[in-house]
């Protein structure tokens, strides 16, 4: 087919014209200027959409002129260019409008808006070269166009910048030329080819050929921003912040990474790179680059360095796909490219939002700043979040291929640099959005009232919300045709000369699975309207019914959503079926008392936003079959609690938040690694078929971790005793219920259950679920709180269920029996631990006299008495379910250690009755709903011993009037010692322990370490890049002074010299003629 | 020692001379001066140039080195002109500029 | 091929037509402008006439009919007639800017005209001439007539350095016109096609060359001669810089590069050569060095000159590789082109700032006090094709440098190139930057910033230069098609 060119003409003329047009503009006719620029990013996008449906049908286009004698200039389009300029224009669009309204009062908006157009022009022709030559030319053009952005303030820091950033680029132009020509003076002009060209030419030196690849990686990093050439971004960094989006985004920085992999795949050819040994140093520089972008961007307290120094860090992502030479690791390069352009430019338009309308440019004074400008910060969240990594973000899917790329290749220390990476986004980006949500906004500034509707202008506010939508979207669709993830898949099946796989299955969705996620979901996007606030908290219980109308009444067949995430299979099994059951309950039951606990809270819309959230991530992970919505909604839970957690704002729930959320950080990270690994080596994404390849140590342990920071193993579960007690009751009912059983279920699904060669591992894990079974009892008995004391108490359980995990690794024989046993466990013990939390709140305001004291003491101690395990309760049934299939087996000698955790409980008890006794506590009178809310989840305590499928067996035993003596005496020892330890000791207020026990030393040991670091945090963190750039800037003042020096004497003397220099050329000349 | 050579060698002796001064003097009037000398030192090896292509038999019959001398002293005539009245105009100037610092 | 194209007479007309421009304009006071302008014009109309006809082979035209050696012949290959073409192209812009720069009807203007019409005579003599002698003459008349154009600039300074330019130049065409009597000494002739058949490497020759090479050097302003050069161009006039820095130096390196590779190619050799481009790597390293430290606005143009005649001269171990000459040879020519055009209207463009602001002092310039963005445009294209940067002229120039250099195996030309680019860069954007520049000037100034309008016309000629720079890197491919460097470096 013929090659067609007009249209890739046409694609760069809707912009270079517009751009030309522009200049001519006068200054004050802004609405001509703005529909220009405007009609002319319609233009172009709807000329690529265009393109890329020729492209898709099998156009060939090409363009080729004479440039030189023997070189062409030459256009062509192909899916990676597609890919990039699809990236722009769309950007390019949302960039426009924003400027527009950002730069409404500016001076000189014509040249602003002509170079923005030549900008987007140079990125076009970039993305279109069909060789090195032309790529060079548009890629200088770049810089060019981009200066006069840069400076466009015009202060002397501006231009102090702009000099700067000159600097840097146009060095790396220099050395990218000096590669180019050489390049072409050896081997001929280079254009680009899927498979690479050099790798056809055996004739030329290896060495050369790495000679030539570093020049050309030099000069490309500059823009790319690898360290150490990356100064000029953050220094660019004063630009308006459209020029920054559009540096970070859409434009110089991509140039450079794009030009990376064009390098890497087209001109070398990424399998002839790795045999001639140039991509490990790529990798290891942007690995490097990654991490150090990120540690600087921790000290940063401008918003807009920050997000340079993010910049430097997440663009290197891309560099690095193409220096891991596999080809999952090329699309994982390749999408980021897409992802990062998304999330960047969100974050950096919500930053320009910031300091446009409230003056914010720093992330000191972002206290609050989510309550005035609710939906900008929203989208800064889903930006910041999918920057680090969190599914089922944009970010997820650049990071889980990169993994899983680098394993497959055998680079593992890869997945160190993505955690590490991915550890320090999270350690730069949370305290920003922490600051957002839940700290109170500083007095001294206090923010202006919003003037209109809208927080600020609309168009500064819509570009910020599409971008964080894509980013969203681009997750969550990944696997749909036309996501970047597939884009990526195409090239990458290009780049390797391969056939793609089509892998695209399509089945009937299951409504009612779908309506479970999505109710709640929906409620919680309803939560960001103001108005509808109130409606949502009155919607919180309503919202899990759909879920509980799953767990009554299964659907047999999977829902197969191969569109979402990396492809997800969401049904009801067996071990879902009790877990989504008494989920639902807890959540309609503790709903149902939010509504009552919070109606008069300020923040009750954001407190259902992160409730219906968490309960979102709760339901898809149970229902999870596969890892990546497994994974996907595991995070979402973790990270809405968060919300929950700090729901207070004060001190001490930020405290707690700050523990809970690193913990949870570090278990995200543990199990990205394991589960990458093992997705890799199962190649499969059923969680089955992962248990049943796990055969390393590490990744046991990584998992064990991973999901016990949930499920409160012990030294795990210090944040339990600290988030309970902040969070409000509800929450921490169903943070002690609901999710901490997610753990449960992680283990129960991912280990090897029933498969031998774990014994030891199931050894180590029953003994330190026993250990904690009892720890957690002694630590909770000397409590003076009653939610701290409940947290003990989880842990305590859980630490039976943890031990009943490690009896199934243990004796792999048992699993069938352990399995369902532990889940009606964890049924028993979410449905009480539900009940004693909402009775914190409502029992100690009862009346100390009437029916009303009777009816609560009794509600308070039936669930108690569930705990503990005594006759008739559900703790009965639930004890002797576990008790069966361990007796008889060879690991029977444990059963009478079990029977006394028995004892540890009771005492937990008897002290939470003590606590929560009515007491005719005033200050919070309870309300119907709470009420409510508590009647309903303690008789679902009682119901659930009387109504269970499939444990008849336990159940006549366990409700047999015969067996209550051996049910009882563990609690009347318990009762006894209890008494026997007050009496001896009168005084128990000297024996407590603060909550968090463990972790109290450890951070008085890092506190002492923080201030011992703090006098020289300075010295160390950041003044070893001042004390270097002092050093040189004085070594450069001191040269040039002594050149002007030098100059100026040689200036003086001039006139003299003139004649001695002739006659010393004269004479030169004729001696170099004459001999 | 043919004359040629004799009056060749003493054209180019007078080109160094000139030289030399023109390169070593600051002072304008002086530079003229050893540039008209260098420009007398060339004319002097033209003419001997011109006997030393006899063209019909009898000596110095080249005219056309004559023709280039006669084309040379034209031009450093007009040259040496042009500089004196430019050293004439800086001079000037020079004093008016005094004449201003001083008032 | 019609018959006027080819006719060798269309190389008196070049000659005879600026002269006529010249004295007409002299007589005709009032409208010394228009004739001027026609004359301008006329001159190139000719040169592209000459252009095309020098396609189908090179013209020769023996004056009066006598042949050499007693004649004296003009003679014209694809080159020359690349440089003449040149030369009219940005003559006729920088006249256009005249006609607005100078007031109508003052002594400078009435002097201006005739000057420069004398000037293009010389040049176009310059070019064309085939006869040693009568470029020594050609070389007097080009260098009077700029001494006398330098001189229209008020001031002492600028008397000074017209003065020291008038001497250095009197004592290159000496060198010269000692070179030529050696040459006549051995030869007994004057003819250059001539004495390219009779030349052997004798040291009479060698001595000929190296003083005509050292005159020409130091007309040429090449390091360490160009000490003259910075305060000449900087205190002229406006466009009589443009035409200095633009023109005149590429008339007396064109006749350079005649006698080094054509002429007196035996007598040179390879040591000589690269002492030539050692101090063209010398001159692009100095002269930047001394733009990036210039307090003044044109005198960073002017030592930009010096770095970029060095270029030219950097070339010259290229051009004597045997498999890099070719290429090395399309980017002399481009370089001149490039250079020509971009000095040109960096020149104008400087000239319009100091008309609008009233000074020149970089560190004291800003946003508010400059002229329109045309001028501003012109000032950056300019600026980037003197960098080297795409898609300018001055790429293609340093593209095709590189790509000799790399062929020859030259590596320190690559480094000082690549090296001269970037120092290019910084004196560039100095000024640059200053477009942006809205900061308050810290140092209060004794002269009150005055902000005088200026004609269109000055500014649009400026960017019609720039825009001819940036043409030049566009249409590389047919530029370089007008002349056949194969046929003419062997």
């Amino acid at each position: 087919m013929q090659p067609m060119s007009t249209l890739l003409i046409l694609i760069l003329l809707s912009s270079l014209i517009p751009g030309i047009v522009t200049f001519l503009i006068p200054e004050a006719h802004a609405r001509l200027r703005n529909t220009l620029n405007l009609g002319a990013a319609l233009v172009k996008t709807a000329l690529v959409v265009v393109l890329l449906v020729s492209v898709l049908r099998g156009d060939l286009f090409e363009m080729r002129v004479a440039l030189l004698p023997g070189i062409d200039f030459v256009l062509h389009a192909d899916a990676w260019s597609l890919m990039f300029i699809s990236l722009s224009s769309l950007l390019w669009l949302l960039t426009t409008f924003y400027a527009i309204g950002y730069l409404a009062h500016s001076q000189q908006r014509s040249r602003f808006f002509g170079f923005f157009s030549l900008c987007v022009f140079a990125t076009s022709g970039i993305a279109l070269s069909g060789n090195l030559i032309t790529f060079l030319i548009f890629y200088e053009l770049l810089t060019l166009a981009t200066y006069p952005l840069v400076v466009h303030k015009g202060n002397a820091e501006s231009i102090r910048a702009g000099r700067k950033y000159l600097a840097y680029t146009l060095s790396g132009g220099t050395l990218f030329l000096a590669g180019v020509v050489w390049l072409t003076a050896i081997a001929g002009p280079i254009e680009f080819n899927a498979t690479g060209v050099l790798s056809e030419r055996g004739d030329l030196s290896p060495a050369l050929l790495q000679g030539i690849f570093l020049l050309l990686i030099a000069g490309l990093g500059v823009k790319a921003a690898l360290v150490p050439l990356h100064g000029w971004l953050p220094a660019a960094m004063v630009a308006p912040a459209p020029v920054s989006a559009l540096l970070h985004a859409v434009a110089v920085v991509k140039a450079g990474a794009f030009g990376i992999s064009r390098i890497v795949y087209d001109v070398y050819g990424v399998e002839f790179a790795a045999q001639l040994g140039v991509t490990t140093p790529l990798a290891i520089a942007a690995s490097v680059t990654i991490l150090y972008g990120s540690t600087l961007a921790l000290f940063q307290d401008g918003l807009k360095r920050r997000l340079a120094f993010s910049t430097v860090s997440q663009v290197s992502y891309i560099a690095l796909g193409a220096a891991i030479a596999g080809p999952i690791a090329t699309i994982g390069g390749i999408v980021h490219l897409v992802h990062q352009g998304l999330m960047k430019i969100t974050l950096f338009f919500c930053a320009g939002n910031l300091d446009e309308t409230l003056g914010i440019h720093k992330i000191s004074q972002m206290n609050g700043v989510g309550r005035r400008m609710p939906w900008t910060m929203a989208a800064f969240t889903i930006a910041a979040l999918g920057m680090i990594g969190v599914p089922p973000l944009a970010g997820f899917v650049s990071k889980w291929y990169l993994g899983y790329g680098a394993l497959e290749t055998g680079a593992y220390w890869v997945i160190g640099v993505l955690i590490g990476s991915s550890l320090l986004n999270a350690a730069y980006f949370l305290p920003i959005l922490y600051a957002a949500w839940f700290r109170p906004a500083s007095l001294e500034r206090p923010f202006t009232p919003r003037t209109g509707r809208l927080e600020t202008h609309w168009m500064l506010l819509l570009p910020p919300l599409v971008t964080a939508a894509l980013a969203l979207a681009a997750g969550i669709f990944a696997k749909s045709s036309y996501s970047p993830l597939e884009w990526g898949k195409l090239i990458a099946a290009r780049e390797y000369d391969m056939v793609a796989i089509a892998e695209l299955t399509f089945t009937q969705p299951q409504w009612l699975i779908i309506a479970s996620l999505g109710v709640p979901l929906l409620c919680a996007s309803m939560a960001l309207w103001p108005r509808l606030q109130s409606s949502v908290l009155r919607l919180l219980p309503w919202a899990a019914l759909p879920a509980l109308t799953l767990a009554l009444f299964p659907v047999e067949p999977a829902n197969i959503v191969s569109w979402l995430f990396l492809g997800s299979v969401l049904q009801v099994d067996e071990l879902a079926q009790p877990f989504l059951l008494f989920t639902a309950l807890l959540w309609l039951t503790c709903g149902l008392y939010a509504r009552g606990y919070l109606q008069d809270d300020a923040q009750r819309g954001r407190f259902a936003g992160f409730f219906l959230l968490a309960m979102v991530g709760n339901f898809g992970l149970i229902l999870a079959v596969d890892v990546s919505s497994f994974i996907v909604f595991f995070t979402l839970m973790s990270f809405a609690s968060y919300g929950l957690v700090v729901h207070r704002g004060d001190e001490r729930a930020y405290r707690a938040g700050r523990i809970y959320i690193s913990l949870v950080v570090v278990g995200e990270m543990c199990l990205f690694a394991a589960v990458v690994t093992l997705v890799n080596q199962a190649n499969s994404l059923s969680i089955d078929a992962l248990a049943a390849s796990l055969d390393s140590h590490w990744l046991m342990a990584l998992l064990l971790i991973g999901f016990g920071i949930k499920a409160g193993l012990l030294l795990l579960h210090v944040w339990l005793p600290l988030a309970h007690p902040v969070a409000p009751a509800p929450a921490s009912a169903v943070l002690s219920g609901a999710m901490v059983a997610a753990g449960l279920l992680g283990w129960l699904r991912f280990l090897p259950l029933g498969l031998p060669g774990w014994e030891t591992w199931g050894m180590l894990l029953t003994f330190a679920g026993l250990v904690g079974i009892f720890y957690g009892a002694v630590v909770g008995t000397l409590q003076q709180e009653a939610k701290t004391l409940l947290a003990y108490s989880t842990i305590s359980q859980m630490g039976l269920m943890t031990a009943g995990v490690g009896m199934a690794l243990w004796q792999p024989s048992l699993t069938t029996m352990l399995i369902p046993v532990l889940a009606l466990y964890a049924l028993h013990h979410g449905l009480a631990k539900g009940a004693l939390f909402l009775a914190t709140a409502v029992a100690p305001a009862a009346p100390t006299s009437g029916p009303i004291k009777w009816i609560s003491v009794v509600l308070l101690v039936v669930p108690a008495l569930a705990i503990v395990g005594a006759p008739l309760t559900s703790g009965a049934l639930a004890k002797a379910a576990l008790k069966t299939p361990i007796t008889g087996s060879e690991i029977d000698f444990l059963l009478p250690l079990i029977t006394l955790g028995a004892v540890g409980s009771t005492l937990l008890m008897v002290r939470f009755l003590y606590l929560t006794w009515p007491g005719g506590d005033t200050r919070h009178a309870p309300d119907t709903p709470m009420w409510l809310g508590w009647l309903v989840s303690v008789a679902l305590v009682v119901v659930s011993a009387w109504w269970l499928p499939g444990f008849d067996e336990a159940a006549k035993k366990a409700l047999a009037w015969d067996a209550l003596w051996s049910q009882s005496w563990p609690v009347l020892l318990g009762v006894a010692i209890l008494l026997i330890a007050y009496r001896v000791h009168g005084g128990h207020r000297r024996w407590t322990i603060p909550g968090g026990d463990i972790l109290i030393p450890l951070e008085h040991l890092t506190d002492r370490m923080g201030r011992r670091l703090a006098s020289r945090k300075q010295g160390i963190l950041d003044h070893p890049i001042q004390t270097i750039s002092s050093a040189l800037e004085l070594t450069h003042a001191a040269s040039v002074r002594l050149a002007h020096a030098a100059m100026n004497i040689v200036d003086r003397q001039g006139q003299r010299v003139t004649g001695i220099l002739f006659g010393i050329v004269l004479a030169g000349l004729l001696a170099a003629i004459l001999w | 020692m043919s004359t040629a050579l004799l009056f060749g060698l003493c054209g180019i002796v007078l080109f160094v001379l000139g030289l030399y001064f023109a390169l070593t003097t600051t002072e304008m009037l002086r530079r003229i001066l050893a540039i008209n000398i260098m420009g007398n030192g060339v004319f002097m090896l033209l003419i001997a140039a011109a006997y030393q292509h006899d063209v019909s038999g009898l000596p110095n019959t080249d005219p056309v080195p004559h023709a280039l001398v006669l084309t040379g002293i034209v031009v450093a005539v007009s040259a040496t002109a042009l500089a004196l009245k430019l050293v004439c105009r800086a001079h000037e100037l020079a004093a008016e500029q005094r004449e201003e610092g001083d008032g | 091929m019609s018959e006027l194209p080819g006719n060798p007479q269309l190389l008196v007309w070049l000659i005879s037509l600026p002269l006529l421009g010249a004295l007409m304009s002299v007589a005709c006071r009032k409208a010394g402008r228009w004739t001027a302008m026609t004359a301008m014009i006329g001159n190139l109309v000719l040169a592209c006439l000459l252009l095309a006809a020098t396609q189908d082979g090179t013209l020769r035209y023996a004056l009066g009919g006598w042949e050499a050696p007693l004649g004296i012949a003009l003679y014209a290959d694809t080159f020359s007639a690349m440089m003449i073409a040149i030369t009219a192209l940005v003559g006729a812009v920088i006249s256009g800017y005249s006609l607005s720069y100078f007031a109508t009807g003052s002594a400078t203007e009435r002097s201006f005209w005739p000057l420069w019409c004398l000037l293009l005579t010389a040049l176009n003599t310059l070019f064309l001439s085939g006869d040693v002698f009568n470029l020594y003459v050609g070389l007097e008349v080009l260098s009077l007539s700029a001494v006398a154009l330098v001189t229209l600039a008020p001031g002492l300074a600028a008397t000074r350095a017209a003065l020291r330019y008038l001497l250095a130049s009197l004592m290159g065409s000496l060198c010269y016109l000692l070179g030529v009597a050696l040459l006549y000494y051995a030869h007994a002739t004057l003819d250059l096609a001539l004495l390219a058949d009779l030349t052997g490497d004798g040291p009479l020759e060698r001595a000929a060359l190296a003083l005509m090479i050292v005159g020409l050097l130091l007309k040429t302003a090449l390091f360490p001669l160009h000490f003259w050069l910075p305060p000449a161009h900087a205190g002229a006039p406006a466009p009589v810089s443009a035409l200095l820095s633009a023109l005149v130096l590429k008339g007396t390196f064109y006749l350079i590069l005649r006698l080094w590779f054509d002429t007196l190619e035996e007598a040179a050799n390879q040591l000589g050569t690269l002492l030539l481009g050692v101090l063209g790597c010398a001159a692009i390293l100095w002269g930047s060095v001394q733009a990036i430290r210039a307090t003044r606005l044109k005198q960073l143009v002017a030592y930009s000159t010096v770095a970029q005649i060095g270029y030219l001269f950097a070339l010259f171990p290229l051009l004597g590789h045997a498999t890099a000459r070719v290429t090395a040879f399309d980017s002399m020519i481009y370089f001149i082109m490039a250079h020509a055009c971009a000095k040109g209207a960096m020149f104008l463009a400087a000239g319009n700032i100091l008309t609008v602001a009233g000074h020149d002092r970089i560190a004291e310039l800003r946003a508010a006090n400059l002229p329109s963005a045309i001028t501003l445009f012109a000032l950056a294209i300019a600026g980037i094709s003197l960098i080297g940067l795409p898609p300018t002229g001055g790429f293609i120039a340093k593209w095709l440098m590189l790509q000799s250099a790399f062929h020859a195996g030259s590596w320190w030309l690559v480094v000082v190139v690549l090296l001269g680019g970037l120092l290019a860069a910084a004196y560039v954007f100095r000024v640059v930057a200053i477009c942006f520049d809205r900061s308050e000037v810290s140092a209060p100034t004794d002269t009150a910033p005055r902000v005088a309008t200026i004609n269109p016309g000055r500014e649009w000629s400026a960017l019609v230069l720039a825009l001819a720079a940036l043409a030049l890197g566009l249409l590389a491919a047919p530029a370089l098609a007008l002349f056949d460097a194969t046929a003419l470096m062997g």
